[in-house]
């Protein structure tokens, strides 16, 4: 009984890192680098980042993708390094540009309450993101990232994206 | 057994070795082609709570910081219809009005990333201090009410506790926190962990607990002249928690180490009341080994070989003689499911569990004069294969069919059917039909203890079962507005429960006359502005059992969370308030009660680290849980106010 379960337990465990070669990237990090390539494509009213010396994207629950954002701090966003901020959650979410927060989490219902009408984009992390309040959602669907925009909510924080970004998006709410 | 894992490690250090790492560079992609990649992980087929079929409730980390829970069952305690009762030894979850004093969470799985760590002895689920985990290295508690068996066999009759640990990744360095309290209580935790550039994930945690525990008052044993009744300085609990974790290419490998000693002030099973030397010791150790991979478009697997160890060690002094309990249990397993999408609206999952239990041992003797009064061994083993179909019949309706089948060593092998109907009209709305069955088998001890002092042994007993019904539905009014309602229905065949012997006196556990419960639970979470966040919940339920009422079974529970940060200074706060309807007990029954806790943590991490303070049963309302079989007290008194100050730190 014992010898047929080792051969087994060692046979299944030497044949699947071969299946598994597949060139696939960690959810994560695409996903990241799709979250901090959106950032480029949307604009901000004048005068909102013109005075600022960092693009603040606050990441108030941490998860995979936020581990995976980690490595891309300091990247140029409109010309300003990209830096993190764990922030929680109340007035200071205001300061932020950009948040990015898992779609079903308090995070989101925080961040949607605390930055109504006030130019910083919601990005929610998972399905559903858009009817939380966020205005961009990235997901992943059959194996690939994807992301919806909201332009309505983008239109009332004063934000636009750019036609290139329409051009890629899977589900656009007016 | 020993050589089996050697042999599995060799191999996982093999692949790891074999198998580069394959990602090339995606930072520098364009959108464009960064929506072409194909990307793998867990979300890939991971499915949205909103189509669980469940009403899941989830405790974040930032829920514990943020309410300052001290463990599971306090985190847990936290959700609608869960309630904890606490015996001073072990603690105990009470979910939809259910709570057994004694039952060691037998009828709930615990999960600590996705393996099981009831032992195999007494099925416990260790929720209190003496889990083997530290609250410190919990990313996510997902509380999966009802009926599992269907997925996971034995002992998920009321509920799944799965708790997720955190990655390398999610910490990218070192936290630090030390706490003292009331109590004499110290404890000190570090956890640390990486994403390596060699695309190594690790992870490793380590706390250690003390409290030397004030007086308790027990009204049983204050007996003029022979007693006050305070049993003096006899609640004293230390314990030492340790896990790690390394992963690679879905391979996974994990140890988790815990030790827990508790004094037990009680006099339970009869012992000399305010002695020294009653105690119980819990220690365990788990290993696995796991592989989660896409293998192409359509199927993904995850193989896990796991291997367990439990010891558990007791003194219970008697006049003149001292009385000791060892069990020691070993187990391993092989668990294996394969997921397949390449069925239009399907996603089956297919799995198969092997599991021997290689040792489950019972002793019972006195120390001296020696005498031997038990010595029990009965390996055994268990086999299952499930099937489950989640099946998309439009974009608004899913339905979810799972079916297992369990052969344990004794007894005839056991189906556990579940089905689930889930409507989302909007992705904002969810309405859930579900039914389901779920068992579990009576277990070594219930079996085979009996030490002829207490309680003596019932071979012949049979699994109970549970047979849930439930309609559930949660809706987002606006995205800072959640509504949840659930009502239940559930009856339960064979309960397993421990009674006297008539004939004796004795304690023995028989199968019981069928319980039938029904239950409503409702909760409304809303953020406001400025970032207060409230949560209430209300649940009824009603508990019949012919020949009485059954003990610690609340028909009420309330609970109310609020959190945010002060305007103007540099901190949050949390609040809890949670209400325990009357219970009845073994004689007399137990009130109800309120109490409250308070958080205040401060917002932002400085460079000298974080303060917090929590204040618990902040009224200092003296309250009681019921008291089981083996007490001679028919309501247990638990803590007033305590208070814990927290540094932390992370770099």
């Amino acid at each position: 009984m014992r010898s047929w379960l080792t051969a087994l337990c060692v046979a299944v465990l030497a044949a699947t890192p071969a299946l598994s070669a597949a060139q696939r990237q960690p959810e994560s990090e695409v996903k990241a680098v799709v979250v901090v390539n959106l950032l480029s494509f949307i604009q901000w009213p004048q005068g909102t980042l013109a005075s600022e010396r960092e693009f603040r994207l606050c990441v108030p629950a941490s998860t995979p993708t936020v581990a995976a954002l980690g490595k891309l701090e300091k990247r140029s966003i409109h010309g300003l390094p990209l830096a993190l901020r764990p922030l929680a959650g109340g007035d200071e979410l205001r300061l932020c540009h950009a948040i990015l927060a898992p779609s079903h989490d308090v995070a989101m219902m925080r961040a949607v309450q605390a930055t109504q009408g006030l130019p910083v984009l919601l990005i929610g992390d998972g399905a559903g993101a858009l009817e939380r309040g966020a205005m961009i959602g990235v997901d992943v669907d059959s194996g690939r990232v994807v992301f919806d925009i909201d332009l309505g909510a983008l239109r009332k924080a004063r934000l636009s994206a750019s036609s290139k970004l329409l051009r890629l998006v899977r589900q656009l709410v007016e | 057994m020993v050589k089996l894992f050697v042999r599995l490690m060799a191999s996982l250090a093999l692949a790891v070795s074999a198998h580069a790492h394959g990602a090339e560079d995606v930072a520098g992609l364009s959108l464009e082609d960064l929506l072409k990649v194909e990307v793998e992980g867990a979300s890939r087929y991971l499915q949205p709570l909103a189509e669980a079929p469940s009403s899941v409730g989830v405790v974040t980390a930032a829920d514990i910081k943020q309410f300052g829970f001290r463990d599971l069952a306090d985190a847990l305690q936290s959700l609608g219809g869960v309630h904890q009762s606490y015996d001073r030894a072990y603690t105990y979850l009470g979910v939809r009005g259910f709570g057994r004093p004694g039952d060691y969470n037998s009828r709930i799985l615990l999960l600590v990333d996705g393996g099981r760590r009831n032992d195999v002895l007494y099925d416990q689920a260790m929720v209190g201090n003496e889990a083997p985990v530290d609250l410190d290295w919990v990313k996510r508690i997902e509380f999966v009410p009802g009926p599992a068996s269907s997925i996971y066999g034995g002992n998920a009759l009321f509920g799944i506790v799965n708790t997720i640990l955190w990655s390398g990744a999610d910490l990218n360095g070192s936290r630090v926190t030390v706490d003292a309290g009331s109590g004499g209580m110290a404890r000190a935790g570090v956890i640390s962990g990486r994403l390596t550039d060699t695309g190594i994930d690790w992870v490793a945690g380590l706390s250690a607990y003390r409290r030397r525990g004030g007086d308790l008052y027990f009204g049983e044993y204050d007996i003029p002249g022979n007693s006050d009744g305070i049993a003096r300085g006899l609640d004293g609990e230390h314990s030492m928690k340790f896990f790690a974790k390394a992963s690679r290419d879905g391979w996974q490998a994990s140890i988790n180490l815990a030790s827990r000693t508790k004094d037990v002030p009680t006099a339970y099973y009869g012992t000399v009341f305010n002695a020294p030397g009653n105690f119980v010791r819990d220690r365990s150790a788990n290993l696995d080994l796991s592989h989660a991979a896409t293998l192409s478009a359509d199927w993904s697997h995850l193989a896990r070989a796991y291997l367990g160890n439990y010891a558990y060690d007791a003194d219970y002094p008697y006049v003149g003689v001292v009385n000791r309990d060892q069990a020691r249990a070993g187990w391993w397993g092989l668990d294996y499911r394969a997921t397949y999408a390449g069925l239009r609206g399907h996603k089956l999952i297919l799995g198969a569990e092997y599991r021997r239990d290689s040792r489950v041992l019972q002793r019972n003797f006195d120390v001296a004069p020696l005498a031997l009064r038990l010595d029990n061994s009965q390996p055994g083993e268990t086999r299952g294969i499930f099937v489950q179909d989640e099946w998309r019949l439009t974009p608004q309706w899913l339905l979810n069919l799972g079916l297992r089948t369990d052969r344990y060593s004794v007894g005839d092998a056991i189906s556990s059917p579940r089905v689930a109907l889930i409507f989302r009209p909007a992705s904002a709305a969810t309405i859930k039909l579900m039914a389901g069955q779920a068992f579990r088998p009576p277990n070594a001890y219930e079996r085979y203890y009996g030490d002829g002092i207490t309680s003596k042994s019932n071979p012949d007993l049979k699994p109970e079962y549970i047979r849930t019904r439930e309609l559930a539905a949660d809706y987002a009014v606006s995205p800072s507005l959640r509504l949840k309602a659930a009502h239940y229905r559930y009856t339960i065949r064979d309960l397993l429960d421990q009674v006297p012997d008539p004939a004796d006196g004795l304690l023995i556990y028989r199968n019981q006359a069928p319980m039938q419960a029904r239950g409503w639970e409702l909760e409304i979470e809303t953020v406001r502005p400025g970032g207060w966040r409230a949560r209430a919940s209300m649940s009824w339920q009603s508990v019949e059992q012919a020949g009485g009422m059954p003990s610690n079974m609340p028909r009420h529970l309330g609970k109310l969370l609020v959190d945010g940060p002060v305007p103007g200074f540099n901190w949050t706060v949390g609040v809890i308030i949670q209400g325990v309807g009357r219970r009845h007990s073994l004689i007399a029954g137990v009130p109800g009660y309120v109490t409250g806790n308070l958080v205040m943590r401060q917002a932002r991490s400085e460079r000298q680290g974080v303060w917090s303070l929590a204040l618990y049963n902040v009224g200092d309302r003296s309250y009681f849980d019921p008291g089981a079989r083996e007490h001679g007290e028919d309501a247990l008194p638990q803590d007033g106010r305590q208070l814990r100050v927290r540094w932390e730190i992370g770099f």
